[in-house]
């Protein structure tokens, strides 16, 4: 009989070689206390175990073969896999009773050198099934206790053995058996391996992250199972380049990048700002709806609409004019355009503040009204219409609001010089593989890498050429192998098929910028006042995904891409609880259907524009919880019109306070609350001038809603105090309608201070040039003298101080308070005639004014220098000066006041003729007298008579003390004389008698005047000076100094030595008699020499021919050569011991050598007489006649009544030996 | 003539002028006690010294010789001067000895002056004193004006 081949389920075992069966009793030994032996304990009977082995031969069992699939290893294989129970049929079974098995362990072997043989070996267990539930319950139901299981996650990271793991982030996501979704950080590390105990079973992708460079990453599929122990391994390479990733999301059908997702790409430019080290690939998608050809388009739109976005900063009107393509209608192909429509200037100008309705893509009234609002603030025609010259402004002012830059930079190249700006993957990367539209899988993704190109050639953009070749481009050079893929440089790449993906290297794996914990989603809408709003809201997370999901294709009047309506509980909150609706932080949109404005409850009025608000949420402790305006609020739009700079108001100016208005667009109930901050830098008044200074008490700066429907016109000035930088002072005004705050507008203003300084009077000018404090440059101010014709007066420095806040970028406004003063550039400190004044105002950038950067130096002279001089006297004391202002907005923001003083030495007949105030010496005494008759000297001589005037206001005595000091040329004064000056008429102040200066060499005493009438007399010298000072009040009255004109006859000395003559007596002696004829003798050197040859010169003749003589004896001829090469003048006295004829002195001289000589022997008077010959003077037997030809001996002994006559001095100033000095 | 006469010729003069000077010269030999008393008349002012001594030589009379000689050794070097250039206008041969015998002289203008005069009276005699002096005076501007006296006196002597 043949033996029944044993059955495991409906499989014949062939060939079955072995079959062992393993039957035992659980005991338990229990040792029992004071007794030999153990107890056992019986706990039952552990299931069966059955070993069965054979071969398996034959074609037929192989493992893909079909012929006998009953006896084949495959089949056999199939029943291992299912681990279901099996039943199992073998001769030997009948003594066990068993009826099904499980297979524990199957295993085969391939027999060498035998085809088609294979032993197997199976372990089967016995089967029980469990007990069925009692057909009732018991009446105390048990606790459920959810087992638990361990999960061990080892990461290796490859070639790094010291690799340090506490830079790795190691988290597991995924399902839970019971069907929620886990993310779990894992954090009990010990070196590379974590241990998570008491973790759920479920499904899950245990991930290890490395952010840090270098970068790695990677993953591992994890089954954990109740009560077991899983252990998985990560292996991380580190040149793994990880993707760090933002994402924005858009409408279906879509490339308009709507408000939300400013504020993502927002983040995008911080984050690469912050990582200027990576590159940025931007990346479009679709989702799968629609064409992939037409996608490709799509894709790329998004991703070229973002790009804009992302560098409008860096270059305004290139994003500008790719948004005005890309709003342009769509074509067939591959279009830029994207049709937008009301739809997307609806929110533009919703984002903008212009409409705040519903977006309906609608142009309706409220639209048309926005529209031709924008129109209008923008210069625009407006018709209303949104056509070709109206979309690139609102698309500008769109963009404008983030104004962002990233620069090239950050991206990868292109073709030489060009950067990869972005890419479209069309519908071939998409985050979840459904065929239908659903919004997390239209998107772009910005990519932060850290590499220097993709991992993989990418085919050239459809759109690149569009709108015409160039505009993306020149050319595209990264698709050197002329591959079709457009996306394989990243993974995962779900859409698996979509798209052939060979890539040349690792394909970069995406990781979120910012990789934290989906959290429970959460919010509520109320209204103002806490009513809670009971109605449908659409809520989009930052994956894009439809909180309440979306319809997924057109149906009927759904329209596939929208989202579906989620509804608020009874008090106006929402939650998300179920796990799959978790979300990572970003930015959430929520729209509340209807027409209503929102705002989030943690922004002002201002940001409620719409139905719209945007959110970010980062954890379960954040909320979305929005507040709907009431329109009543919400459409009240005040306003706060003020300078953008307004000047401190110092004690000693009086700037126009400059108006602000204070306004709403719309009658209201309520009121308006004024504030301003910080309280001490501007001041509010009810009048440009007088009125009421805002005391801001609440009560004050409290305005009604007709006050302000009206338009409330406040008075600013600044002060006290400046600002510290520009704009820090802010207006607000804050509508309240029943105590509800409504909209509040905010205005930004600067508080400028202006300084003007002049320095202080220098008594000397050697001293340091102080400036005069703030208190005393208005009182007592400064004293300028007027300028007088030769240009003598001193001028003062006036310093332009850079105006506070240092960085205000205005011009500064330097203008003189009247016409008597005028001011000169910082190089003319020094007066000439041949300068030209400035022109007033003088305007000066603020910027361009040196500022202190450190401790100034005393005095302190950093500032833009002028110089100041007076044109006039004032009329009354401190009546001019100059302003500083800010050009064009306020001139008087400081000053400086001067009082001009005139100080005149002027002609007795003509006075105050400022073109002859020279004081001239000659002629005056050529009448030789002891004393005068002052109308003996206003004969013909009254030209050298002078008075001394002082024109000064701000004095109240009828007289004034001034000096009058002669000076030499060297500034040594000569003589000082004090005068009284009397007011003659209104500031005026002349000096009673005429003053008369005389030859130094003539003494005071030598001169009386006839009574009654008086004169004063002052020594002077030719080419001195005299200098009228004033004493009183002021110090700084100023001076004026005129040169004194005088004939002089200059000569150099010669002695020889061993003569001995008294040249300071011979001089003294001389000038007291020439003085009569207004000349003074100079000696310009005096040397001595050595030759005894011509101490005693031999002469046989003094030929007296004036003005000829010539010396013919040799001595005579050596004598006069000496000296001629070292004297500037050309003509020297010899001063000799004497000579062989007897003679005191000598003007015989060699042709061409002009000089005298003069022995020891010589009279007080020869050397005069001397040189008075060579003066063309013969002698004259006039009385006391210095020109005697009786010998000088014979003249008095008193040198003053010497005389030269008049005809003697004109004979002397005939003679062309005279230089007149001035 | 009597010696007023005498000293206001003497006095009549410019700085610049001897106006008396050929009147005096006129008288010849009767002026010379004049001037002799003159001269002796301390209260004078040197000016009427040293003119008088001028006088005798330009008058160049023996009379006159052993008064201006005399002043060959006044300490004032101003009339040795006066005296030396009188003498050898008045006698040459006799100046001559005189100022070989006087040539010393602490003042060198008029060591100089003597010099000159010494050439000026053409007795070649005086060579080799002036040889000696030309090769032996500390003073280099004596040993020059010597140099050139002997220079002098050598084509004196040979003309």
């Amino acid at each position: 009989m043949e033996r029944i081949k044993p059955m495991l389920g409906d499989v014949e075992l062939q060939q079955v070689q072995q079959l062992n069966i393993d039957a035992d009793q659980v005991l338990t030994e229990h040792e029992i206390p004071a007794l030999e032996g153990n107890f056992y304990q019986q706990e039952g009977r552990r299931g069966t175990l059955i070993i069965v082995s054979g071969v398996l031969s034959g074609v037929s069992v192989k493992e893909d073969a079909v012929e006998n699939p009953a006896t084949g290893l495959k089949a056999l294989r199939e029943k291992f896999k299912a681990a279901e129970p099996l039943s199992f049929v073998s001769d030997i079974m009948s003594a066990t009773d068993i009826d099904e098995v499980l297979i524990e362990d199957m295993e085969v072997t391939e027999i060498a050198g035998k085809p088609n043989r294979f032993e197997y070996a199976f372990t089967l267990r016995e089967f029980t099934a469990a007990p069925s539930n009692p057909t009732e319950p018991p009446e105390i139901i048990p606790p459920v206790i959810t087992e638990t299981a361990t999960l061990i996650v080892e990461v290796i990271v490859v070639a790094n053995s010291a690799f340090d793991f506490s830079r790795v982030s190691l988290t597991v996501r995924g399902s839970q058996t019971d069907g929620t979704d886990l993310f779990r950080t894992l954090t009990n590390r010990n070196n590379n391996i974590w241990t998570e105990e008491d973790f759920p079973p479920g499904q899950y992708t245990c991930e290890a992250v490395v952010l840090d460079t270098p970068q790695m990453t990677g993953n591992v599929q994890a089954e954990v199972r109740a009560g077991e122990t899983t252990s998985v391994t990560i292996v991380l390479r580190s040149d793994v380049k990880i993707a760090q990733t933002f994402m924005i999301h858009y409408r279906f059908d879509s490339a308009f990048v709507e408000p939300c997702m400013l504020d993502v790409l927002q983040q995008v430019c911080e984050f690469s700002h912050a990582n200027s080290d990576l590159k940025l690939v931007i990346l479009g998608h679709t989702d799968l709806a629609g064409s992939t050809s037409y996608n490709q388009a799509l894709s790329e739109r998004r991703a070229r609409s973002a790009f804009s976005v992302l560098r409008f900063a860096d270059d305004n009107q290139a994003a500008i004019n790719e948004w005005d393509h890309i709003r342009r209608p769509r074509v067939s192909g591959a279009s830029l355009g994207d049709s937008w429509g009301a739809r997307e200037y609806q929110q533009m100008l919703q984002e903008l503040g212009f409409y705040s309705g519903a977006i309906s893509g609608n142009h309706d009234s409220a639209t048309d009204v926005a529209v031709r609002e924008f129109q209008r603030q923008n210069g625009l025609n407006d018709d209303g219409d949104v056509g070709d010259s109206t979309w690139p402004v609102l698309i500008q002012e769109y963009l404008r609001l983030k104004n962002l830059s990233i620069p090239d930079s950050q991206f990868l190249p292109n073709c030489s010089g060009e950067i990869l700006k972005w890419l479209g993957c069309s519908e071939l990367d998409p985050v979840r593989d459904v065929t239908f539209a659903w919004r997390p899988n239209r998107r772009t993704e910005f990519l932060f890498i850290n590499d220097d190109s993709l991992p993989s050639d990418v085919v050239q953009p459809d759109t690149f050429n569009k709108p015409t070749a160039g505009t993306v481009n020149s050319a595209w050079c990264l698709n050197d192998s002329s591959v079709s893929s457009r996306c394989c440089f990243v993974k995962p790449h779900v859409g698996a098929g979509k798209e052939s993906c060979t890539s040349t290297r690792d394909p970069w794996p995406r990781e979120a910028a910012e990789p934290s914990p989906v959290f429970m989603v959460r919010g509520s809408i109320k209204f103002e006042d806490g009513t809670p709003f009971v109605g449908q809201y659409t809520i989009i997370a930052p994956d894009g995904e439809f909180m309440d999901g979306e319809i997924p294709t057109t149906s009927g009047s759904l329209r596939a891409g929208t989202g579906i309506k989620g509804t608020t509980k009874a008090d106006g909150s929402f939650e998300y609880p179920a796990a799959d609706k978790h979300k990572r932080p970003g930015i959430f949109t929520l729209e509340v259907t209807g027409e209503v404005v929102v705002r989030c409850d943690d922004q002002p009025i201002e940001e409620a524009k719409g139905p719209f608000a945007c959110k970010r949420l980062a954890s379960d402790q954040d909320s979305f919880d929005v507040i709907i305006v009431p329109a009543a609020l919400a459409n009240i739009m005040p306003s706060i019109v003020v300078p953008p700079s307004i000047v401190v108001k110092r004690q000693h100016t009086n700037p126009q306070r400059q108006p602000a208005v204070l306004s709403v667009d719309q009658a209201f109930t309520g009121t308006g609350i004024f504030t301003r901050s910080p309280d001490d830098k501007i001041l509010f008044f009810t009048a440009a001038t007088g009125g009421i200074a805002l005391k801001f008490d609440g009560n004050d700066n409290l305005f009604t809603d007709a006050q302000l429907l009206a338009g409330v016109t406040l008075f600013c000035e600044g002060g006290p105090n400046p600002s510290d930088v520009l704009d820090d002072i802010t207006l607000t005004l804050q509508i309240v309608v029943s105590g509800q705050n409504g909209r509040a507008a905010s205005e930004q203003t600067t508080s400028v201070l202006l300084t003007l300084g002049i320095s202080s009077s220098q008594t000397n000018v050697a001293d340091e040039l102080l400036i005069l404090s703030d208190t005393d440059k208005i009182a007592p101010g400064r004293m300028l003298q007027v300028q007088n014709v030769s240009a003598q007066a001193t001028r003062a420095m006036v310093i332009l101080r850079r105006a506070l806040p240092e960085t205000f970028a205005g011009s500064l406004s330097v203008q003189a308070i009247s016409n008597k003063v005028q001011l000169f550039s910082a190089s003319e400190e020094v007066a000439t005639p041949a300068q030209t004044p400035l022109s007033l105002p003088q305007v000066v950038a603020n910027q361009a004014i040196p500022q202190v950067v450190a401790a100034p130096s005393t005095p302190n002279h950093v500032g833009t220098v002028f110089w100041a001089e007076a044109l006039a006297p004032s009329d009354n004391a401190l009546d001019t000066g100059f302003q500083l202002g800010i050009d064009g907005v306020e001139q008087d923001g400081d000053r400086v006041m001067i009082t001009a003083a005139e100080v005149m030495l002027s002609n007795n007949v003509a006075p105050f003729n400022t073109a002859q105030t020279r004081v001239q010496i000659e002629g005056v005494l050529n009448r030789l007298r002891t004393s005068f008759d002052i109308n003996d000297l206003f004969g013909t001589q009254r030209d050298s008579l002078f008075r001394a005037r002082v024109t000064i206001a701000g004095i109240s005595a009828n007289s004034i003390q001034v000096t009058l000091e002669s000076e030499t040329e060297a500034g040594v004064t000569l003589e000082s004389l004090p005068l009284t000056l009397n007011r003659t008429s209104g500031n005026a102040f002349v000096s009673p008698a005429p003053i008369m200066a005389i030859p130094d060499a003539i003494p005071r005493a030598d001169i009386t005047f006839a009574a009654p009438k008086s004169i004063e007399t002052i020594r002077c010298r030719a080419q001195g000076k005299l200098k009228l000072s004033v004493d009183a009040p002021s110090l700084d009255a100023g001076a004026v100094e005129v040169q004194v004109r005088g004939r002089v006859f200059q000569f150099c000395t010669i002695t020889i030595q061993g003569a001995t003559p008294t040249i300071a007596a011979d001089m003294t002696t001389a000038n007291r008699v020439v003085a009569q004829c207004g000349i003074e003798f100079r000696i310009s050197s005096s040397i001595i020499i050595d030759n005894p040859a011509l101490l005693d010169i031999a002469q046989t003749d003094c030929p007296l021919t004036i003005g000829g003589n010539a010396s013919r004896d040799p001595e005579e001829i050596a004598l006069f050569a000496l000296g001629r090469d070292s004297c500037p003048h050309n003509f020297l006295v010899y001063f000799v011991r004497s000579n062989s004829m007897g003679l005191f002195g000598c003007s015989a001289f060699p042709v061409g050598q002009p000089g005298v000589s003069v022995a020891d022997s010589a009279s007080q008077y020869t050397f005069g007489h001397e040189i008075c010959h060579v003066l063309h003077l013969p002698h004259d037997a006039r009385a006391n006649n210095l020109m005697t030809g009786a010998g000088t001996t014979t003249l008095p002994a008193t040198p003053n009544t010497v005389r030269l006559e008049p005809d003697q001095c004109q004979t002397m100033d005939d003679s062309g030996f005279l230089e007149f000095l001035e | 003539m009597s010696i007023r006469e005498i000293k206001r010729l003497i006095k009549l003069m410019s700085d610049d002028e001897f106006l008396g000077l050929p009147k005096i010269i006129e008288m010849q030999k009767k002026a010379v006690p004049l001037l002799q008393k003159l001269l002796m008349d301390s209260e004078q002012a040197n000016f009427i010294h040293q003119r008088a001594l001028i006088c005798l030589g330009e008058i160049g009379a023996d009379e006159g010789f052993d008064t201006a000689s005399s002043y060959l050794s006044s300490p004032d070097p101003v009339f040795r001067i006066a005296a030396a250039r009188a003498i050898v206008k008045i006698h040459p041969h006799k100046a001559a000895e005189l100022l070989m015998d006087n040539l010393d002289d602490e003042d060198i203008s008029a060591c100089n002056v003597k010099i000159q005069c010494l050439a000026a009276s053409g007795q070649t005699r005086a060579k080799p004193l002036l040889n000696r002096l030309k090769r032996n005076c500390k003073d280099p501007f004596i040993r020059r004006s010597a140099s050139l006296a002997v220079k002098h006196l050598s084509q004196e002597e040979q003309t």
